[in-house]
């Protein structure tokens, strides 16, 4: 018995060998999932067998292109994790200061019921809005049409993956409901700035999505998103949204380093060049990016590599590149409106992303940059923003910030609404900086803005 | 190549076997199994395999030279010129740069060669040579005249990269006449995936949580899991890769000697090195400490002989001097129970000695897995809860976020592993051999278990694991 079960492993272990090598696609593809390139069959040359790397090279491929390699890595890394006393989402939030990995994308259907309670959640967000406006408003014969929410019906609005046969793949997917509930949200914070306040909205996609693009970009001819289309069609004037996928996509293509590769923030980089444009469309004439001093932390495994663990990963071991700020700049922790304890602006004792602002602090903080330009801003955010906040600091006063999950913030320890913060604190500007995990559809702008708004 | 990749598991290993069951006569699977040897190591070192038939050759021709020599000097000097050779390329790849970068700078010499790299498992191939001439020299062996058959016996691929050391008496007898059997089949594949299951499910793991720690001095608990890591890493890895040779060398017809018995049970410092890498310790013991007199010639004379066996077995692991350190810090520890503490280490309670055996080996790893001396002092003095900066000693954290996140984040395997580490598993079939019903659950459990391992470790394999091999540099 022993011996036939034995020989069947063996011949199932052959069988299996022979089989990878016959029908496993012998090209290098790419691995979104696990953010690299998957090993090609390596071709037999001279210089491959002389150097010894074909030993390397083979196992590669054996072990890439291995048959449901997905669920195999899946139910491997399943297995480490059952052997751990901390949870998934530990194991991710410990190393990054951040959200978790796995985002639940919106249902494209939704059930007649969600729709109803939806209408409602909507109707009272506008609501909201419309109060919001009317307490602002100075001068209500100038609230005229162009400044009220549009109704406009949107089925759905994605981000596109182009590819170079002229299709298309959709990598994120909101129903017109969640289009349409985000913009009324944007558009009440929107209502409590003063006339000459903008709100901008940055929906950052994560490193994960963003080089489904990097990775592919010969079979790839770029990325496209209609949300943001949809979202201005909905929105104010007040409101400004910005397309972080236009403005990053030529930076891909170029493959600039704007995302890590083991972990799911876009890199100080990549945060530059979004501020810049935005800063740019606004009118303001920016500081080149030479002006900044750099230093750098190598060695940074971030949350994907904590995810999979993976050895090639981890031979993928990031470098943070820290802007310095061009003036001495000071950071405190905000509450009640008022300046509470110092924070780091740059804490070159963390080696991984808390390096920005020594991570994230709550319930509010803010950034003083040595500039007075008679403007303040609030960034509502997450840990992205913190990558791209001290790119604000020439351009306001105070950048004060805001997370609103709950391992950050408590209302208690905010001492006040989003409103109050804006009055107290002369809040000129808001900047929307959410990832695609806090984003459109998520707890953060669904529920989160709306409750703290107030 | 090594035993624990898929190169190996899937196509490897099924077609030699194949090739090699398939046929009848001994001299044609000795051919297969000579030319899968060769293909095992020409896979990673295809330059190099003509290293290793340099050095068979030499051990080859020079024994039929001085055996054929009658002249006792002229053949003691042939011995001696044959030994050399052997070992030249040994010295050559291992060892001569570190000794010309300790010792040419003295002398006014300034060089700047940076190390050959190092052919994997010379050190290995080149002992089994070593002991092929010397059995020949002393008689114990008869020369081997066919030189395919040498090679298959410093070839052979299942001891080939990382032992065991296997003398030529020990399978002069299989390279020509071994059997096989459908038990020794069986027994050797389940021997074999007992082994790939240490390797990449509790060897590799442990390795990866020890690349997650902190620096060694951070704090007393991460000076302590480091260490204690590093241990049960060493010794799974180890003894796994022995454990899989010699379940393949079982399913080829060989009958290779047992490598390790549970090192960390033991209850002196001797014991342990009875227990650990026992062939390495056999070969110098034979080929060392004997032929320098041993213990015949007094107490002073016998620490020497101590010394120097453990110095070069210090040596042998690598051309470093935390390496000779570690070999001496072992070389006086078994002077020291072999004279002064001779009685007391009889008479110490079994749980004591044990207890005091695993803090020495613990100690000694730090000397063997820190090659920077300075960062081996710092690792030691946080074991013992103090750090030194600048001449001032000052007392080190008990405990820091790094380690209690890495103990958090793999907090099952090293306990697994800490209790594989005694030998509970061959006490649970002792057990069950007594009680014919629970015997037949065991083997059905045993089955099922040994099943899943293979299934994990190829898991393991394909999700690219840390997959280091600790005794590859050796």
């Amino acid at each position: 018995m022993s011996f036939v079960l034995t020989l069947w492993w063996l011949i199932l272990c052959g069988a299996l060998g022979v089989c990878l090598l016959l029908f496993a696609d012998k090209d290098a593809v790419v691995s979104a999932d696990e953010n690299r390139t998957l090993a090609a069959l390596p071709s037999l040359t001279r210089d491959t067998i002389l150097s010894g790397d074909l030993d390397e090279a083979f196992e590669d491929f054996l072990c890439d292109k291995f048959f449901l390699r997905t669920q195999v890595v899946d139910a491997a890394t399943a297995m480490k994790h059952l052997f751990s006393a901390l949870t998934v989402d530990e194991l991710l939030s410990e190393g990054t200061d951040d959200d978790t990995l796995v985002i639940d994308l919106p249902e494209a259907e939704t059930s007649a019921e969600t729709i109803d309670t939806e209408t409602q959640e909507t109707e009272s967000a506008q609501t909201v809005a419309a109060d919001e406006q009317a307490d602002t408003a100075a001068e209500p014969e100038t609230e005229d049409s162009d400044t009220v929410a549009q109704q406009v019906s949107f089925d759905e609005a994605n981000v596109w993956l182009e590819n170079a046969d002229g299709t298309k793949t959709a990598l994120l997917t909101y129903s017109g409901e969640d289009i349409q509930r985000a913009a009324d949200v944007f558009n009440a914070y929107a209502a409590i700035l003063p006339d000459d306040g903008t709100l901008h909205v940055l929906l950052a996609p994560r490193a994960q999505t963003a080089n489904k693009l990097a990775l592919h970009t010969d079979d790839e001819n770029g990325w496209s998103s209609d949300v943001e289309t949809a979202l201005s069609a909905l929105t104010t004037d007040k409101v400004s949204v910005h397309s972080v996928v236009d403005i990053l996509e030529p930076h891909i293509l170029a493959g600039e380093y704007i995302y890590f590769r083991t972990d799911h923030h876009w890199t100080a980089l990549g945060a530059y060049y979004v501020a810049d444009a935005v800063l740019e469309a606004a009118g303001y004439r920016t500081v080149p990016l030479e002006e900044y001093q750099t230093s750098e932390i190598g060695d940074f495994l971030g949350s994907i590599y904590l995810h999979q663990r993976s050895a090639k990963l981890k031979s993928l071991a990031d470098t943070v590149t820290v802007y310095e700020p061009l003036l001495p700049a000071e950071s405190y922790r905000v509450a009640n409106a008022y300046r509470k304890a110092e924070l780091p602006v740059i804490d070159m004792t963390q080696d991984d992303y808390k390096v920005f602002l020594g991570g994230t602090h709550g319930p509010y903080r803010v950034l003083d940059g040595g500039y007075h330009t008679g403007q303040n801003v609030l960034m509502v955010c997450d840990s992205f923003g913190n990558a791209m906040a001290p790119f604000l600091m020439p351009y306001y006063d105070s950048v004060y910030m805001v997370d609103f999950r709950d391992s950050y913030y408590t209302r208690e320890d905010a001492q006040g609404s989003v409103s109050d913060y804006v009055r107290r604190c002369g809040i000129t500007d808001i900047y929307v900086v959410l990832s695609e995990s806090d984003g459109i559809a998520t707890q953060f702008v669904n529920q989160l803005m709306p409750e703290n708004l107030k | 190549m090594v035993f624990s990749s898929l190169t190996f598991l899937l196509l490897f290993l099924p077609i030699v076997l194949a090739a090699y069951f398939a046929c009848r006569s001994i001299r044609w699977r000795n051919a297969v199994l000579l030319i899968g040897s060769l293909v095992f190591y020409a896979w990673g070192e295809p330059v190099y395999v003509l290293v290793m038939l340099l050095v068979t050759l030499i051990a080859y021709a020079g024994t039929l030279l001085f055996l054929r020599e009658h002249h006792v000097v002229y053949r003691k000097l042939l011995f001696v010129l044959t030994i050399l050779l052997a070992l030249a390329s040994l010295l050559y790849f291992k060892y001569a740069a570190f000794f010309a970068g300790q010792f040419l700078p003295a002398l006014g010499e300034t060089i700047s060669a940076d190390a050959p790299r190092l052919p994997i498992g010379i050190s290995f191939f080149t002992f089994q040579a070593i002991s092929y001439i010397v059995d020949a020299y002393r008689g114990n062996v008869k020369a081997q005249k066919n030189y395919a058959l040498l090679l298959l016996y410093v070839s052979c691929f299942p001891q080939l990269i990382a032992g065991p050391i296997v003398q030529y008496a020990d399978i002069e007898y299989d390279l020509t006449s071994r059997k096989t059997s459908l038990d020794d089949f069986t027994s050797g594949m389940r021997r074999f995936a007992i082994g790939l299951g240490k390797k990449v499910l509790i060897a590799n793991i442990l390795g990866e949580m020890l690349s997650n720690m902190p620096s060694a001095d951070a704090s007393v608990c991460a000076a302590w899991l480091t260490t204690v890591l590093f241990a049960m890493q060493i010794y799974f890895d180890f003894s796994a890769y022995s454990d899989m040779a010699i379940g393949l060398g079982q399913v080829l017809g060989f009958h290779y000697r047992e490598n390790f018995n549970y090192p960390y049970v033991s209850r002196s410092v001797s014991e342990f090195w009875r227990r650990w890498h026992i062939s390495l310790g056999r070969f110098f013991r034979e080929y060392v400490y004997i032929p320098l007199g041993g213990n015949r010639k007094g107490r002073a004379r016998t620490a020497l002989n101590l010394l120097i066996v453990w110095g070069l077995t210090g040596l042998w692991h690598g051309a470093s001097w935390n390496f000779v350190l570690w070999g001496l810090y072992y070389g006086v520890f078994i002077a020291l129970e072999h004279g002064m503490l001779r009685y007391a280490v009889k008479r110490i309670p079994r749980v004591l000695g044990t207890a005091l055996t695993l803090l020495i080996v613990l100690f000694g790893w730090v000397l063997f897995m820190q090659t920077d001396l300075s960062m081996c002092g710092r690792q030691m003095l946080a074991m013992l809860g103090l750090s030194a900066n600048e001449h001032v000693v000052s007392l080190v954290a008990l405990m820091d976020e790094t380690t209690l996140y890495v103990l958090r984040s793999y907090t099952a395997i090293p306990l697994i592993a800490a209790i594989l580490c005694a030998p509970v598993l061959p006490r649970l079939k002792q057990a069950f051999d007594h009680r014919l019903r629970a015997r037949r659950g065991a083997q059905l459990v045993e089955t099922v278990l040994l099943t899943a391992v293979v299934v994990l470790s190829i898991f393991n394999l394909v999700a690219d694991s840390y997959n280091p091999f600790l005794y590859f540099r050796f």
